[in-house]
């Protein structure tokens, strides 16, 4: 399985799409795991521009207060989406890799810098 | 809460990925001016690690993840961590540590190396070298190739066309060894059975 990962601190501009474009074919990602997004909400239409192309499924985590909001997308021709878990600064995601033929889970973590919270 | 959901799906394969904001040893810190590392947070990040049977992935590229504005601090605050049964299914595995373009942090992709074992090695058995004739063998086939260019890709392009008289030598000379030996054995416990009955 292939997975990028990046704390991008904010989807702001058009060289941060082009950078996730770029990364996501160069590497034939199945997963991304974006941290900091700092948007409140996610779109289709957002997905799809970010990824660069538009068979892609997402869960989004808005977190709390507008810092911390997470998304994790998948190309649907690897994963075969089944269920979700998001909790304060995670999302798990449970499904089928479609290529190993086996279930496994996905978890995307940010961390808040205060360390209490992270064990609990 | 993760660790209770890591319970109750503890047979699956697990991938936990992300920004950790922690690191697992002082040397994934390094600051400008000395301040020493929270020994509390690596001691909670590694249990929190070890509680999860969670296992850290070897790292190619760079050192740190993430590098402050002002250049005073870099860190390994970023990584990959996987389940045993993970490893299972995509054994291997590595992250690789992208240069940092669009944000203070740099993207990490996590692969498993089963596809792409990169060039492959040339490979010589000893007991050629103990076959009568071997040497010469090579000194006139080496000495017969005629390649053009410079030197490193005369060597290259030799080494190559050896291969293949090699591999045509190997057929001739020994055969295929390990099917010998397959026939000689079953040979052996037929002669076995025989001298039992």
């Amino acid at each position: 399985m292939i997975i990028v990962n990046l704390n991008i601190r904010g989807l702001g501009g058009e060289v941060k799409a082009r950078y996730l474009n770029h990364i996501v074919s160069k590497e034939g990602a199945e997963f991304l795991c974006l941290q900091e997004t700092k948007i409140s909400s996610f779109t289709e239409a957002r997905c799809y521009a970010l990824w660069g192309a538009n068979n892609i499924g997402w869960v989004f985590n808005e977190g709390i207060n507008g810092t911390g909001s997470i998304v994790t997308m998948w190309h649907k021709e690897a994963f075969s989406y089944e269920n979700r878990v998001a909790g304060t600064g995670f999302i798990a995601v449970l499904g089928y890799h479609l290529k190993e033929k086996f279930q496994c889970m996905v978890v995307n973590v940010y961390a808040s810098c205060n360390f209490k919270d992270k064990v609990e | 809460m993760l660790t209770t959901l890591k319970q109750s799906y503890g047979n699956l394969a697990w991938v936990v990925c992300g920004d950790f904001n922690a690191v697992r040893r002082e040397e994934e810190r390094k600051w400008i001016r000395g301040c020493s590392s929270h020994k509390k947070e690596i001691d909670g990040f590694n249990r929190f690690i070890e509680n999860n049977n969670l296992l850290d992935i070897p790292c190619v590229g760079k050192k740190y993840t993430w590098y402050k504005a002002n250049g005073t601090t870099k860190s390994r605050l970023d990584r990959f961590l996987v389940s045993d049964e993970w490893l299972q299914i995509w054994p291997a595995p590595k992250q690789y540590i992208q240069p940092r373009t669009v944000s203070d942090h740099c993207a990490l992709v996590l692969k498993s190396c089963t596809k792409d074992w990169g060039p492959k090695p040339f490979r010589s058995l000893d007991v050629w070298l103990k076959e009568p004739g071997f040497r010469a063998m090579i000194k006139e086939k080496w000495d017969s190739y005629e390649v053009q260019g410079n030197s490193m890709s005369v060597l290259k392009d030799k080494l190559k066309l050896l291969k293949v008289d090699l591999k045509m030598w190997n057929k001739n000379v020994f055969g295929c060894v390990e099917s010998h030996k397959r026939r000689i054995l079953s040979e052996t416990e037929e002669l076995d059975g025989k001298d039992d009955a």
